[in-house]
């Protein structure tokens, strides 16, 4: 073949490839025929044929850029959320109270955190689902990075007859963990009367000290610490991820698992899989609570706080 | 997981088109659309992000009316192929019934083959799923592609790339043009309904 019809079938080849919207191969192409077009010495137009692919390559380069910055999570329409929740539902619980806790998870799996926030709302006047839609109220809030809202929103709640006292501490303690995985140092007053109004102070808001550490982290995999499996690697799905907190859910049968998870303790070397790859890091453990309703009943909810190595 | 209520003699089970990024797996769902109007039971809802790629799924239902007096109806989706929606591909496939692996012919896109049949057979596993015991069918896709001069793999080489060891059936197909769509559609129904009728003997 002679280099002229290589040429033009490494450009033909490109503007296929850019059609099926496969812009590395694209431009891949463009810039092997800018090579030989520069290798020969006599290619009639040569100038303007290399201007023209040039110019080709940047309209790639930022069609690449417009995909790899599009919104992950935009605002879908109210009839996509809805349709979301339904086909996303996987509870068959009868419980209607829990069927709607399972669809506005749903909705903050697909990033709809407004949408979600408003279904879990609905639910705090169900008390046997209160606590669990509380938390996820302030899990969406910080997942939008809102943390005023969520330092409001418990303000709002200390004043609620809804909650008692018990369930505040249980949320107080909650919202401070959360804040204080996120490096954001908030003093929160407990119940009313143990203090009369609520002034978060927001202290100190540490950097996040890398960009790695925020990494959507689908699993982690570390030795088992005690119990029956002590020794043997195990591996979680996490369930949710805030920030550099992840929460894994493990069953009651594991319970020598669960035991062996002491709050305040690191584990040493974990395997955590992100998107993009598999990075080794410590995992402090943060919280251990067991699910008391919803489909997840009796499972422990572990929140580990990760940190890259 | 399919749903059965022998009280109505109703079944529903979900069929994820899988594959790697730009394969044509929304291509299939749209022309499927187009071409089996009459069993479409409602709106084809694709969520898309820049450049018309699946950000979180495409969904059609349809209904293939009685089967064995059985009502028989199917929830089909896609997978957002882009490697950087690994968690969202996950949560789209949990709950699945049965599957087409959409593979991309042309040879610059082997190496994704590979790698999104292995997620695949990953993202199966953590849901306790093996991949050799799940209904699936292979699609070679985009074989119009080789009248316009792109160097696309041999069927044969794609059926040891991919198919070697799961031995499934595969169908070489032009999503674009609704070639091998309808074929690689009714294989993983028979496939998948004759797996459900295992597990649940829903036929009468």
């Amino acid at each position: 073949m002679d280099l002229a019809t290589r040429i033009k079938g490494l450009i033909k080849e490109a503007d296929i490839y850019r059609a099926q919207g496969l812009f590395a191969e694209a431009r891949d192409n463009y810039a092997n025929a800018i090579s030989l077009i520069e290798s020969l010495s006599q290619v009639k137009n040569k100038e303007k044929l290399l201007a023209g692919l040039v110019q080709k390559i940047r309209g790639i380069d930022a069609q690449i850029e417009k995909v790899e910055n599009a919104p992950t999570a935009p605002e879908l329409s109210p009839e996509t959320q809805s349709l979301i929740k339904r086909l996303f539902s996987f509870s068959r619980s009868d419980s209607e109270d829990n069927a709607a806790l399972d669809g506005a998870i749903a909705l903050t799996k697909f990033g709809q955190y407004s949408r979600a926030i408003e279904e879990f709302e609905a639910l705090i006047d169900r008390q046997d689902v209160r606590l669990v839609a509380a938390k996820n109220i302030l899990r969406c809030h910080l997942a939008m990075d809102a943390i005023a809202a969520a330092t409001d929103q418990y303000g709002r709640w200390r004043q609620d007859p809804r909650f008692d006292d018990e369930l505040l501490e249980k949320i107080r303690s909650f919202l401070d963990s959360l804040l204080k995985q996120r490096n954001v140092d908030v003093q929160l007053p407990g119940p009313i009367g143990e203090e009369d109004h609520l002034v978060p102070v927001l202290v100190e808001i540490d950097e996040p000290e890398d960009d790695d550490e925020v990494l959507d982290i689908s699993a982690v995999r570390f030795t088992a610490p005690g119990g029956v499996a002590e020794g043997k690697p195990i591996e979680y799905e996490v369930s949710f991820q805030s920030g550099n907190v992840i929460s894994i859910l493990i069953s009651e049968r594991d319970k020598s698992v669960i035991e062996a998870l002491r709050i305040g303790e690191t584990i040493a070397d974990v395997e955590l899989t992100s998107a993009v790859a598999i990075f080794n890091g410590t995992a402090k453990i943060m919280a251990k609570n067991q699910i008391k309703v919803g489909p997840r009943k009796g499972y422990f909810s572990v929140d580990l706080q990760i940190k890259n190595r | 997981m399919a749903v059965f209520n022998p009280k109505n003699r109703e079944i529903e089970c979900k069929l994820v088109f899988y594959g790697p990024g730009r394969c044509g797996k929304t291509t299939n769902l749209e022309w499927i659309h187009r071409t089996f109007a009459k069993q479409v039971t409602g709106d084809m809802v694709s969520i898309n992000t820049e450049g018309d790629r699946t950000l979180f799924f495409d969904f059609l239902p349809i209904g293939l009316g009685k089967i064995r007096g059985c009502e028989v109806r199917v929830q089909l989706y896609t997978v957002p192929g882009q490697v950087k929606y690994s968690a969202t591909r996950k949560l789209v496939l949990k709950g699945v019934d049965g599957l087409v692996f959409v593979a991309d012919s042309m040879t610059v896109r082997r190496e994704k083959n590979l790698l999104s049949l292995k997620d695949l057979a990953d993202n199966l596993k953590e849901y306790g799923l093996n991949i050799f015991r799940m209904p699936l069918v292979m699609q070679y896709n985009k074989r119009d592609l080789e009248a316009e001069g792109i160097p696309l793999m041999p069927v044969e080489q794609m059926e040891r790339d991919l198919n070697r060891q799961l031995k499934v059936p595969a169908f070489a197909a032009s999503a674009v043009k609704g070639e091998g769509v309808t074929a690689t559609l009714k294989e993983i129904l028979r496939l998948t309904l004759r797996k459900l009728q295992k597990d649940m003997s829903w036929a009468q």
